[in-house]
């Protein structure tokens, strides 16, 4: 069965995207089969990373949620996004991605529309046994919107991704406590775009000790990554970097137990 | 004041210096006077001499030996005199001072008929003498022998050597007392202030500039070292403080009435409560 | 109060050790010149007679029994009127038997105390030295009488115009000494004397008379003017052993030849020892025979003493019998002020016997003064002496150009503690 790891953050601009993208493509490097939703129809935003240009996909989720298609059209292939320079990909690796819309009106028409809960519920379980997927990433949009809610619902994890900023700490306050009253399983936090000069490892316990949860990391604010500038995702093209050896540690604690 | 190593090992060398200088000072004063002393008694002695060569002929010619040793007894009383005797034209000594009998050394002594002169001579369990022969009437008549003591002149070295060297060493320590003095005040104290400062900095104190004010100022090079040393400082002190206020900023701030109120928003409305139902028979059947 | 006695105690002290370092002689004690002291004074119109001699110090024997003899003969014709209604004192000074106070002693005779004539002084380096100061005062005519030495300087111009002399000289002495030696078979003779004119001067008779004889020295040590009885003079006697000799004449001051004979009787060397009157043979006697008392020991064997006035125990002499009365009698001795208290006086000695011959010889000449009494008169009548009778057997006759009394010369050595003359040379035939 696979399980189903919500990303979430209150509000947007956390780096949900991007730390999504990084984990899915280092848990599919260690022979999972990953599944990625973009469940954040207002900023579309993975597909980039994953080098999928607006003309190679038609279908997206938002196309399922209308109702206008299953939701295995949706879902593309990013296995060769694994690759690097010519070398053969890892053998039981599955990377897929089901993107979000980047149609205006779709957008608009979701967010006035919503969706039902069970329709999400039952195409991202749908999506995992078609596809076998070990695990099913999906980045909510920012804030506890219904959706969120219901992608919170039906999750094995939540990782709730914030920056050290006052309103992220106010936000996720929130979302910890809705999250803890709906019973999640698992509680993630991470701590994003932390600024090099502070001292990590305090950020985290002094987060770990505000929530009273678990801090599955804590990534500073690379110059690097705002180099790449969406470029690809940071893990494949800087596997040796200090800042992947993060990613690598929460995706360990994500696929532990 | 207490006084820097560094300071300690300056002034050690400067000592062994003036060891070096004043043992050297000493062995040349010591050449010197040895030269100059030995020219000086030599000459009183060849003097005395002459003046008893000169005196005594009549005597000798005519007189009994006792007015003769008389004079000689009165010689031997001026100072640096060991000894004085005079031999006749045989050869024979036929006065003399010595106690209890003429040395050995002595004896074969003999004398120039032209001109003064001077031996120097050693007699065992005396010392030392520079022996001066005046030969009396030409030498037709005999000699006078005037025994100048080395020994005194030896004493009197000595003593004027270490009289000097003591001077000397008295100079030189007080102004190497005078001298440390201004090195403690233009060198050391700048150095230990700095030292002090950076001390207090390792332990943690807080930074204060006032400390090094002063010394800033200096045109030289320990001015530029204080003025170097205050900016790492601040530095130092600033990145602590930086340091310090990021630590206290990750105090994070929860409202809590806020969040409760939100929290109360989302989770009270019909909406959630049926989310809820959802989740709980969801995860049942998961099970 | 003690404020001014610092300073007076640095300068005292001071002057002390810079007169300590000037005498090259150890270990006689320098006479500062505030340390002197005067006999009795004299009034006006007696006769002062001037004395310097030594009175402390190892030679203190000789001035001490000099003065005592003189004493004794004044004291007797003092009490009996005088000299012509004078009577005549002594003004004595010590100058410890060194030549420097002896000089000082005699400016402050002649030229402070006025005296009327120089007698009774002792020592040969002593008198050596005073004679040029006799002849600087030729002008005031002031004699030098019978001074206790019996070398030349004195006895010869230019000075002998200025002294008349009673005792034989040492050449008298050493030459009959070397006569009589030599004529008992002991022809290899060593000289032991005083590293001084004095010593000098015997030295001298002694090579002379071995040179007529056609004899020459076979040995000599010296010994420091001034050493005292508790020196050693070991080495000496090593020297003078190592040459061999078969007898030795000492020209020296009793305490260092006292020291010798012990010295030399100690190592077991019992060569015949000579000494001259000079000695003080009365005081080298008194040393030996204490030595001799407190060791168990004979210092006295082998002792020969020749003496230049007869011996005080030949009775047959009128002289020896006034001699011995008037010292019984008067007791006399040094004012205690010059001698420190020290002295010890003899009973009887050749010295003090001389010191009252020298007195009987002055007061003859004292009677004889006419006209007007002063230097010049006394030495006129000095020498108008002519076969006086002064109770010794010999005449004494005096003139212009004569100024030496005597020249007997008598033999003495030691039987039962005393000095005895010699009868029998035979003795010491070899």
């Amino acid at each position: 069965m696979a399980k189903i790891v919500s990303i979430h953050s209150f509000h947007g601009g956390t780096g949900k995207s991007n730390t999504a993208a990084n984990l899915a493509a280092l848990m599919a490097l260690a022979g999972k089969r990953v599944g990625i939703v973009d469940a954040d129809v207002q900023s579309p935003d993975i597909h980039v990373l994953f080098n999928l240009e607006e003309d190679e996909f038609d279908k997206s989720i938002t196309d399922y949620l209308c109702g206008k298609c299953a939701i295995e059209e949706a879902a593309y292939d990013c296995s060769r996004a694994l690759q690097l320079d010519g070398e053969a990909a890892v053998a039981s690796a599955g990377l897929y991605l089901v993107p979000s819309s980047i149609r205006a009106g779709d957008i608009a028409r979701v967010l006035c529309e919503g969706y039902d809960v069970n329709l999400l519920s039952d195409g991202l379980r749908h999506l995992a046994r078609c596809q076998n997927l070990d695990y099913l990433l999906v980045v909510t949009p920012p804030g506890l919107s219904g959706e969120t809610l219901v992608s919170i619902t039906i999750s094995d994890v939540l990782v709730v991704i914030l920056r050290p900023d006052r309103q992220d700490y106010q936000g996720t306050a929130v979302t910890v406590d809705v999250a803890r009253k709906l019973e999640v399983p698992r509680l993630l936090v991470v701590v994003n775009k932390v600024l090099p000069r502070y001292d990590l490892k305090a950020v985290g316990q002094a987060v770990a000790r505000t929530y009273d949860a678990e801090v599955a990391g804590v990534l500073p604010l690379s110059e690097d990554v705002i180099g790449l500038a969406s470029g690809g995702i940071f893990a494949l093209r800087y596997p040796d970097h200090p800042l992947t050896q993060r990613y690598r540690d929460i995706a360990a604690k994500l696929m532990a137990v | 004041m207490r006084m820097p190593k560094l300071l300690q090992k300056v002034l050690a060398g400067v000592l062994v210096l003036f060891v070096a200088v004043v043992v050297t000072t000493s062995v040349i004063s010591g050449w010197n006077l040895d030269r100059l002393l030995r020219e000086q008694y030599d000459s009183k002695g060849a003097a005395l001499a002459n003046d008893i060569a000169a005196a005594s002929v009549e005597t000798l010619l005519n007189r009994d030996a006792s007015t003769l040793q008389s004079a000689l007894d009165q010689s031997a009383e001026i100072q640096g005199v060991s000894y004085v005797f005079i031999v006749d034209d045989r050869g024979q000594i036929v006065a003399h001072t010595f106690v209890p009998s003429v040395p050995e050394a002595v004896r074969s002594l003999s004398g120039n008929r032209a001109t003064t002169t001077i031996r120097d001579v050693h007699v065992d369990g005396l010392g030392d003498f520079a022996d001066i022969a005046a030969p009396i009437l030409g030498g037709e008549a005999g000699y006078v022998h005037v025994g100048m003591d080395r020994a005194i002149m030896a004493n009197q070295i000595k003593s004027a050597i270490a009289g000097t060297s003591l001077a000397i060493l008295v100079v030189m320590i007080a102004l190497a007392a005078a001298g440390a003095m201004v090195v403690i005040r233009t060198v050391t104290r700048p150095i230990l202030r700095l030292t002090d400062v950076a001390q207090s900095l390792e332990r943690g104190d807080p930074y204060r500039p006032e400390a090094l004010a002063g010394l800033s100022k200096q045109k030289d090079e320990l001015g530029q070292l204080a003025r170097v040393f205050g900016d790492m400082a601040a530095q130092v002190k600033a990145r602590e403080t930086r340091l310090k206020q990021q630590v206290e900023e990750l105090r994070i701030e929860i409202d809590q009435t806020k969040k409760a109120k939100q929290v109360a928003e989302i989770t009270e409305s019909d909406y959630f409560k049926s989310l809820r139902q959802k989740a709980k028979e969801m995860r049942t059947v998961r099970e | 109060m003690s404020k001014p006695f610092f300073p007076f105690g640095i300068l005292l002290s001071m002057l002390l050790a810079i007169a300590s370092c000037a005498s090259p002689n150890p270990p006689a004690p320098p006479i500062a010149k505030s340390a002197r002291v005067f006999s009795t004074a004299p009034s006006p119109g007696d006769y002062v007679i001037g004395m310097s001699a030594a009175f402390t110090g190892p030679s203190a024997g000789l001035g001490n029994e000099l003065y005592r003899g003189t004493a004794a003969y004044l004291e007797y014709i003092n009490r009996n009127g005088g000299v012509n209604g004078h009577r005549v004192v002594v003004r004595a000074y010590d100058d410890g038997y060194n030549p420097n106070p002896a000089i000082d002693n005699t400016v402050d005779l002649i030229q402070t105390d006025d005296v009327l004539v120089l007698m009774d002084y002792v020592g040969t380096p002593t008198v050596t030295r005073v004679l040029p100061l006799l002849k600087k005062y030729s002008d005031s005519r002031v004699s030098l009488l019978f001074p206790f030495t019996g070398a030349q300087p004195q006895r010869e111009p230019p000075y002998d115009e200025f002294v008349f002399n009673l005792r034989a000289s040492y050449r008298d002495e050493t030459e009959g000494l070397v006569d009589r030696l030599v004529s008992a078979g002991r022809k290899k003779i060593a000289v032991f004397f005083q590293a001084d004119s004095y010593g000098r001067s015997g030295w001298d008779g002694v090579k002379r008379a071995l040179a007529k004889r056609g004899l020459e020295l076979a040995g000599e040590a010296t010994y420091r003017r001034g050493t005292p009885y508790s020196a050693s003079l070991g080495e000496q006697v090593n020297i003078l052993r190592k040459a061999g000799p078969d007898a030795i004449i000492s020209i020296g001051a009793y305490a260092a030849c006292a020291a010798f004979v012990r010295d030399a009787r100690d190592a077991g060397w019992d060569v015949p020892i000579a000494n001259v009157s000079f000695v003080g043979s009365g005081s080298l006697l008194d040393l030996l025979l204490d030595s001799g008392r407190q060791r168990g020991k004979d210092y006295t064997a082998n002792l020969i003493n020749s003496e230049v006035v007869p011996s005080f125990e030949d009775a047959s002499l009128p002289a020896v019998r006034e001699y011995r009365q008037m010292m019984d009698e008067y007791e006399p001795t040094a004012p205690s002020e010059l001698t420190g208290g020290q002295y010890k006086p003899l009973k009887y000695s050749p010295v003090s016997l001389e010191g009252f011959l020298n007195a009987k010889v002055l007061v003859a000449a004292l009677g004889r003064m006419t006209g007007t009494s002063g230097r010049e008169a006394l030495m006129g009548a000095l020498e108008s002496l002519d076969g006086v009778d002064i109770g010794i057997g010999i005449p004494i006759t005096f003139g212009p150009r004569r100024h030496q009394g005597l020249n007997a010369v008598y033999y003495t050595s030691v039987e039962n503690g005393r000095f005895v003359p010699i009868r029998d040379w035979r003795r010491w035939a070899k």
